[in-house]
């Protein structure tokens, strides 16, 4: 009897964990050109953040261009990609000017630009958002896909706290596989 | 809006209408309009592309479609309508074949920006 109370409280304490389980699921959608593309080799990746609309707080709660840049430069040079990340938030000109001067030494091969889509929220702090993303081709100048990852339950897998840095990356790194995972279905990478 | 990384001279319609998708608010909606500062001059219009969102999970498509060709009617207007793609791609290749059998001389481009959806209890939750 004791045996079976110890065994139930085993279980107990593996449900309760379960339920405080803050794995996220991303689920990346998208949409490629028709054709046969260039694999990504160089790509220079633009980051819109912040929403003018938004409180510090708000925009401070979704996913940082630092994490996300983190993300790129651990998980894209080692199955060979360069990235060149260019942060333009709030930046003059829509970031334009930024991602002239940076291409001007980089020379993508093509451009990722990441962008908050959809937020929903709860109580006015970010439950769940999305990341759309665009990727144009630098010879043609054309989009060649794009898509929408949606980070559902992001508050509480990635609340912004100082203690919670490594859960914070661990949501860009859970975007940047999806994105990964989903260029490569598309054939391009 | 999504950031435009190249020139692009299409005329945008901001349309902070957001009232008129949330059908728990009442109020009209308010319009906010946009325009190139340079722009060729009016030109009467005859007929009508409108180009609506890819689905109708925030906008009623086919009564905004009905809606437009009602009110357009009476001034000789004839209004064909097409819907962007999701993830769209290239609108302009979306719309050239609209263009080459329609041929027309005006396009009005909806999109939806943002929304507002206000839901009463166990909790508040908006969208943007």
């Amino acid at each position: 009897m004791k045996r079976l109370g110890r065994r139930l409280a085993l279980m107990s304490l593996g449900v309760a964990l379960a339920g405080c389980t803050t794995e996220q699921k991303v689920v990346t959608q998208s949409n490629a050109a028709g054709g046969p593309q260039q694999k990504l080799r160089r790509v220079l990746i633009a980051i819109w953040v912040h929403r003018e609309k938004l409180t510090e707080g708000q925009n401070l709660a979704l996913l940082q261009v630092e994490e996300l840049q983190r993300s790129f430069e651990a998980k894209w040079p080692p199955i060979g990609i360069a990235v060149e990340i260019v942060n333009a938030n709030g930046a003059p000109d829509n970031g334009g000017p930024l991602i002239t001067t940076a291409n001007a030494r980089f020379r993508a091969g093509q451009f990722l630009f990441l962008q908050t889509g959809t937020i929903r929220f709860r109580n006015n702090f970010v439950n769940e958002y999305d990341i759309d993303a665009s990727l144009y081709d630098a010879a043609t100048r054309a989009r060649i896909w794009r898509a929408s990852t949606q980070l559902p339950d992001f508050w509480r897998s990635a609340t912004k706290d100082p203690f919670m840095d490594s859960k914070r990356q661990a949501a860009a790194d859970r975007y940047v596989d999806s994105l990964t995972a989903k260029l490569r279905e598309d054939g391009l990478i | 809006m999504e950031p435009q990384p190249f020139p692009s001279r299409r005329l945008f319609l901001l349309a902070s209408g957001s009232a008129v998708l949330a059908a728990c608010v009442t109020s009209d909606p308010t319009f906010i309009y946009e325009s190139p500062p340079v722009s060729a001059p009016p030109a009467k219009m005859q007929r009508l592309l409108l180009w609506l969102p890819p689905n109708d999970d925030k906008i009623d498509g086919t009564n905004l479609s009905a809606a437009f060709s009602a009110a357009l009617a009476p001034y000789g207007v004839v209004v064909e309508t097409g819907r962007a793609t999701a993830l769209e791609l290239a609108r302009g290749s979306d719309q050239k074949g609209y263009i080459d059998r329609f041929n027309p001389t005006h396009r009005l481009e909806i999109d939806i920006a943002a929304r507002r959806r206000l839901v009463a209890a166990p909790a508040q939750c908006r969208s943007f």
